[in-house]
This record gives structure tokens, sequence and C-alpha cells, in this order.
């Protein structure tokens, strides 16, 4: 018999609206709220052993202890797999529903299914998080997609704990995690770039392979009041290091960085530094290294007084940045940062070639 | 990675010449290179003209980082 | 009173007549009988030898199966021979600067000529540093690459040293050009297997007209740009008009210093483009195959991109298509090029579909391309380069190198190339990247 646990919010517990959502962490054995539906629709094939429940604002007030209490709770109850939402439109909870997925799925090893509408935030933490055992099914806006959003989820869940393939997001209707896999399909690319352009020219459906991405907005930090009596760093993509390359950057798909001093240079001589980077033509840079990390120019406005003396920071920070993967360039960005704060650095002039 | 300098805390001035790039992935506060293998001067210029040209530039990225701003801003080097 | 002479303008019209080769012996003279290709191997190693930038030289042959790892890849082209029409194969370079596209030109499928050289170089990084592939003939590094499943002649030579890039690039391409001739002209005089013509001229009107926009990445201030039209650098000039024969008869050629590493294509790709195939394939029958516009793509400044990418959609206007397929060479932010010559047709009414290859790191995670447009809403993939590689060890290594330099980079050690490898990303591998969609590789999204 698959075991179950549903997670939902204290409005889908059935204990209360918006008045209850500062409740804690609870687990009710068996079913209650959401969850009876959704045992209704797996029927005889498996059972929600508990129903865990909290206070919308709860969660995201207190995350840690949240966590931890849904965890426990989850871990001895023993599940297959887990349910969380249906979420709808609800912003906080459908972040909530994806947290506590990335969270189970990593810390006990089972796979996860939630739910939500196609503009509901958790998406975004979705998208973040790929996780290769959660799963998002997309849902109606509102709770008149109920029993629909429970059916589908109930089928998921049993693929799921039966540990069946999962096919992949187009196949199966799932919202897909931006998890992109090499395959080898039966036609060449060329065959299908020919009928997908007539399909297109003549106004029919047409399926494209890779999806235009948006990125997420970033708030701006805030301005620097009075620039010249603030610490400044320069880091620099450019690929402008010592001559001889000390620290063997590869022209493409770096993984380090370095900070090489500057201190004492009033300029960088030609002949001294060398432009490691396969993304662009380095005569240039390499011809006046200034072009990538303008350290005369930020010395002549130091003497004008634009920069404080002493202000700017006595090393600059280098990583060739051709063909780096985000992931890896949001790492060293991280590592930057808090090398940068270590410091009391207080704002980058960053130029990237 | 400037994304993550800015989520620390620290305001970042990107000096691109790709600035619709450094646009569409959000960066703060933009400002416009010259070309992408020199985006801080122009080696057709001469030496004293190109030297003036990246003070100017380094001169906006200051400035931009003491700019308020609410979205990606592009902050043009004037001509100097 | 009317004196001009009003024929009708004849459009070109390519035979392709071919010859396949199903295995190569190495003796003392050239035949072609059964699919069988016999060659004078001293006769080619003295054409080689002719030029004296070249050191020393020897050929060898790799077929598909073999545990044969081939090193110092510079390039791979096929031979091909015209018997007739105007012009010679690779006009500019082996052939006089005329017309070529129209007659009957003699190609040998199923093999290739591998050119591999040891070289140096004079230039230490940045995108005109000199490279060159590996190829496995079995195991997981042929499954991924279309070259794996022919059977090559391969030459290796040493380029004399303190040649710079140019000389050296001259001396690998001629030596390359004049064996892939001498082999294509054994069969002057013999009956082909079979003939592929080749014409636009019959326009349907119901059918739409569509024509291929190709981008080409080219670096302006090297002494080869990366691409050669009739043998001249394309350097940053706006897009022009090709006839898809002139493909075939190897009007576009590459800087051999460079080709069949990463994004860069192998002359064999010009000389067998996939979506030129393809749209002569579907000419008649789906749509009018209206032609190639060769586009220079990757300026430097935002104004650079905007212009160019304008101009092709213009020129794709002027000829009337009504869709147009957009692929490319390059990497990096030559990809805006592309973007804003799709938001340029678009925005024309010209329909258009993308064929690029992917990068989104190792696990698919990360963005495939580097920037979109939202015009871009008809995409092919061919797949991510951004996967790992571990190939065996081989017992045999053709080529001038018994140790490599899997990266080019000032400071890197050589391995040994006899050893297993391992490779972080596909396009190491020559022909391990699906450019032009010829494989059927694509990313599904999970």
């Amino acid at each position: 018999m698959t075991t179950i646990v549903h997670i939902v919010n204290q409005f889908f517990a059935g204990l209360g609206g918006e008045d209850k959502a500062g409740m804690p962490v609870g687990v009710i054995e068996d079913v209650a709220g959401a969850a009876r539906g959704l045992q209704l629709q797996l029927g005889e094939e498996a059972k929600v052993a508990s129903t865990v429940y909290y206070g919308d604002n709860y969660f995201h007030e207190h995350k840690e202890d949240a966590m931890k209490a849904i965890l426990e709770a989850v871990r001895s109850a023993q599940p297959q797999v887990l349910v969380a939402g249906p979420a709808f439109n609800s912003g906080r909870y459908g972040v909530s529903c994806v947290e506590v997925c990335n969270a189970v799925a990593n810390a006990l090893g089972i796979s996860c299914v939630t739910a939500m509408h196609g503009e509901n935030p958790g998406i975004g933490t979705y998208l973040d998080f790929a996780n290769t055992r959660v799963y998002c099914l997309p849902t109606a806006e509102t709770t008149v997609g109920m029993n629909d959003a429970l059916k589908r989820l109930a089928k998921f869940a049993m693929r799921l704990a039966r540990n069946e393939t999962v096919g992949s997001a187009q196949q199966e209707g799932y919202i897909p995690r931006g998890i992109r896999r090499l395959e080898q399909t039966d036609r060449p690319g060329a065959e299908r770039a020919i009928e997908m352009l007539l399909k297109k020219i003549r106004n029919e459906p047409f399926e494209s392979e890779l999806p235009m991405e948006v990125w997420d907005e970033a708030p701006p930090a805030a301005p620097l009041a009075q620039v010249k009596e603030r610490r400044i760093a320069l880091v620099t993509t450019s690929g402008v290091v010592p001559w001889g390359n000390p620290d063997r950057f590869k022209t493409y798909r770096n993984t380090h960085w370095r900070k090489y001093n500057i201190a004492e240079l009033k300029e960088l001589e030609p002949g001294k530094w060398e432009t490691v980077h396969g993304g662009y033509n380095v005569a240039y840079m390499n011809q006046n290294p200034h072009y990538g990390v303008p350290l005369d120019a930020l010395r002549s406005l130091e003497s004008e007084g634009a920069i404080g003396p002493g202000k700017l920071y006595p090393a600059y920070y280098v990583i060739p940045g051709n063909q780096g993967s985000p992931a890896v360039m949001r790492r060293v960005g991280q590592e930057i940062a808090a090398d940068l704060k270590k410091d009391n650095v207080e704002g980058v002039l960053f130029v990237a070639t | 990675m400037s994304k993550e300098l800015e989520k620390a805390g620290l305001p970042v001035a990107l000096v691109s010449a790709m600035f619709p790039v450094a646009m569409q992935v959000r960066a703060n506060r933009i400002v416009k290179g010259v070309s992408i293998p020199h985006p801080c001067g122009d080696p057709s210029l001469p030496k004293d003209l190109d030297a003036r040209l990246r003070r100017e530039i380094v001169r906006t990225a200051l400035k931009a980082l003491e700019a308020e701003v609410t979205g990606p801003t592009v902050f043009s080097p004037g001509i100097p | 009173m009317n004196n001009l002479a009003k024929g009708p303008k004849k459009d070109m019209k390519l035979e392709i007549a071919e010859f396949p080769v199903k295995q190569i012996r190495l003796g003392h003279r050239f035949t072609y009988e059964n699919q069988v290709l016999e060659v004078d191997e001293a006769g080619l190693i003295n054409l080689v030898l002719q030029d004296p930038r070249i050191g020393d030289a020897s050929i060898a042959i790799a077929m598909p199966g073999e545990r044969t790892r081939i090193t110092g890849i510079r390039d791979i082209v096929e031979p091909r021979h015209k018997v007739s029409g105007s012009g010679q194969v690779f006009p500019g370079i082996l052939g006089p600067i005329e017309d070529v596209g129209d007659g009957r030109t003699h190609r040998l499928s199923g093999m290739t000529v591998i050119a591999a050289a040891e070289y140096e170089g004079t230039i230490r990084a940045g995108t005109t540093v000199q490279r060159s592939a590996i190829l496995d003939m079995s195991g997981p590094g042929a499954k991924i690459s279309r070259f794996s499943s022919h059977t090559h002649l391969v030459v290796s030579f040493r380029i004399i040293s303190g040649l710079a890039e140019l000389e050296a690039h001259t001396a690998i391409q001629l030596a390359e050009y004049k064996i892939a001739h001498r082999l294509a002209q054994t069969t002057v005089g013999l009956s082909p297997e079979k003939i592929a013509t080749y014409e636009l001229d019959k326009q349907e009107p119901d059918l739409p007209n569509v024509m291929l926009v190709q981008g080409c990445i080219t670096d302006p201030q090297h002494v080869h740009s990366g691409v050669g039209y009739y043998g001249l650098s394309l350097r940053d000039s706006m897009a022009t008009f090709l006839h898809p024969n002139e493909l075939f008869d190897g009007a576009i050629t590459v800087d051999t210093t460079r080709s069949g590493r990463g994004y860069y294509p192998t002359t064999w790709d010009w000389q067998n483009h996939p979506l030129v195939l393809g749209l002569y394939e579907a000419h008649g029958r789906t749509l009018n195959f209206g032609g190639v516009i060769l586009q220079r793509i990757r300026f430097e400044t935002y104004h650079g991109k905007e212009v160019g990418a304008q101009n092709a959609a213009r020129l794709a206007h002027a000829m009337k298509a009504d869709g147009v397929l957009v692929t490319w060479i390059g990497g990096g932010n030559a990809f805006v090029d592309v973007m804003f010559t799709i938001r340029a047709c678009e925005r024309k009414g010209i329909k258009t579909t993308l064929v690029t290859y992917e990068n989104g790191g190792k696990e698919g995670k990360d963005s495939p391309v580097l920037f979109y447009v939202s015009e871009a809403d008809a995409v092919v993939s061919t797949g991510s380069l951004d996967r790992t590689l571990t190939l065996p060890a081989m017992d045999k290594v053709i080529g001038p190198y018994e140790e490599i330099k899997i990266f080019p980079f000032p400071g890197a050690t050589p391995m040994s190339a006899r050893e297993p490898l391992s490779l972080e990303a596909r396009d190491v591998m020559i022909g391990g990247a699906d450019l032009w969609g010829q494989g059927t590789w694509k990313c599904v999204e999970y």
C-alpha cells in the first residue's frame, strides 16, 4: 500500500481563513480538508497517512522552525511520495509548497508533486530550484479547478510512487523546470526546421524547441552618497592578467577568479600584462590593458579628487568571462562579493567585454 | 555575476558595449562601453583623446554609482 | 531600334555525379573501381612536399569502427572535381576566380581528406589563436561526431617553424585541397553511381519563397577572418546573395588554423550544408528555395549589430522571401546579431525559424542561449555542447601529435593522445557540435 503525505495550508486543512494564517505547523493523522479530496481520487491505491498544515504567514515568518517541524512530520510518516497544494493563485502558499517539496526531496530523497496556476510566484522559485525530484502541475486560477487538480495530482503521485520514468514536460503536462536534457530524436534538425517554418508561414500551430526566457528583477542596490568618500573596487571579465598567466586561466569556461595587486601602480604597462579570453579579438586589450582595467583613468580621477585618497581598492578582480556557465558566474559573484565586503568595499566598477 | 554583487548590497556600475544584453539580464546601472574588445576607450583616437574618453567613461560610472535608479538604466558617457 | 540580344537568361544548373568510396588503398597508382579507391601514396606525398613551407608528410587511412584517434586535425574536405561548367572547385584558391555552381561536378562520397598538421602559432590567446581537433573512430567520441562514419585519408605533416598564421593556413589548405582534387580526378571518364541535379529555376507560384540566412562570425582584423568567399576573407561587410550551388563547388572556405573546433565548421560542412540540401529537397514540393544570404555577424558595437541585422532583412525582403531559416556560426555576443536579424525579418513580415546549438551548462539548468527577442518564437535546437565526454584509450594514433593540448591557453599542459581523455565539452571533438541540424540531437525540457 503506497503511503502519501499531503501538505496544505491552514485554509485548505479546513482550519480557518486569513485570520488563522499565523498558525504553527500541525499534523492531522489521516485526512482533513483538501486531503480528503485527494484520498477520494487515490481510491484504494494509496493511503494519505497524514495531513501536515501550517499558516501561510507562520511558514514565511518562522521558516527555519516550520521546515524543521514539517520535515520531522514527513520523515515519521515514511511516505513514498509527497503531495503539496494545489495552491492556485495564492502566492505565499505556492512558494511554500515549492520550498517544502524541495527540502523534502533533498533531505529524504523522495519525489514530490505540487500544483498551482502558471502565474503563481511559486513558479519562479520552482524554476530556481530546478530540482529533478520536484514536479509542479498547472491548475486553474481559482478553486473552481480543485477537483481536476486533485485528480491529476493523485495520478501523477502514483506514477512517482511506482518509480515510473517521467517523460518531458511537454509529453507529461507538468510545468517544465528548465532542465534541458540532450537527446536524440528520429529526425534531423534540418528537417524539423523546414517543417516548423512551413507551419509558421501557413499560420498552423507549431511547438518551438527553445522557449524564450525572461530574467527576474533584481532590485537595485542603494546608491552611494558622495562617491569620492567611498571605497571602490574594479572587477572585470576582460581577462587581463599578469604576463605569463600565472594562475592558469583558460580562454573559456573558467571556474576560478583572482585578484591582482595594483596598489603601487599608476598604470598598466603593456608587455607586463596579457589578455586570456577566447571570445573577442584581444589585440587591442594586449596593446592597452586599460581598455579592460582603466587604471590610468582611475589614478587620474584620484589625483583630481573624484576618487578619495586611498579609496581605490588596492587590487582588481578578474575572471575571463568567455562561455562561463551562469551557475559558475553566480558562485564567483557571491565569492567576490564576500571578499569585497570583508574589506569594506562599498561600490564596484565592473568592466565587461 | 554583477547581479550577485548587487544582491550583496554593493552598487555596480557595469561598463559594457552590449547594453541591450545588460538590460535584458536586468543589470541596473549600465554605462555604455565603446566596443566589445575595448569597452574603456577607442584605439582609433590619438592617445590623449583616448585617455580623455576613458576618464569620461570612468567618471560616468562613478556618477552612476551615486544615482538613484528604479530598474535597468543606461548612462551614456558625454563627449569629453 | 532595339539591338539588345535577348536570349532567355539561363539559371545555374549543377549535376553532382556521385562515386561512393567504401575503402581506400595506399598503393602506386590512382584507380577507382567497385567503390575502392587506390591512391599513389608516394605521388601524394610529393604533391604535398612541393610546398617548401611543409617539412615532412605522411599518409594514413582511418576507417569507421577502428580504435584509432586522429590528432592535430585542421580541416576536413570532400574530394570533388568539376568536369564541366565554368571554373573549378575552390575558386580563388585552387581554381581561378570564376563563377562556379554550373555544369557537372564529380564527388567521392563516404570518404574525406583530413589535413592534420603540426603547427604552434604566434598568437597566444583570443579568438584567433590556432587550434586543432581530434577525432575518435570508435567509442563515445565517434558516437557524437558526424565524421566518424566516413573513411578518411589523413595527410599528416609538419609546418616549418617560424611561419605566421596566414602562411601556415595557406600551406595547410593548399595541401588538403590539392590532394582532395587529385583523388576526385581519378573518376574522370567513369560512370557515377548516381547523379543529383540542383537548379532553382522551376518556381511554383503557389508555394512560399524560403531562403537561408547564414550568419558567419568573422575576425576582421585577423589575417584570415575565418570565412573565405572565392578565397577573399569576408571581414565586416554587409550581407550578400549566394546561389546554393556555389557552396557545393567550394566558393566558401575556412581558416584552417581554427576550423572544426568549437562552433567553426569544416570545409566539408560548407560543401554538404544540411539546410541547403534540405531546402533543395523541398524545392518545388512544399516551398520555393530562394537561395542563400551570407551575413557577417558579431559586429562589435550595438550600432553595427542593428545595422547588419536590418541589412540582411532588407535583402531577404528585396528577394521576396516569405520565410527564412536562420542559422549561424559563432558563439557569445554574435548571437545578439542573430536575434536582431530575426527581429528585423519578423518586423518586415518575413517568418523566421532559427536553427541553433545550446549551452546551458552540464546539467542543462542554465540559460541555453545568451540573449532573446520575443520574435524568436520558432527555434529548432541541435542540442547542447556542454556535456562532458570521457574517451577511452585508443590503440592507434594518427596525426602529428602524440601529446595534445586540449585547451590551447598560455601555459597549458599536454596529455598523451593514446590514453583515456576527459573532455569537458562536446565541441572539442571535431563534428561534436551539430551546427546546422545535420544530426538528430536536440534538447528536451524536463
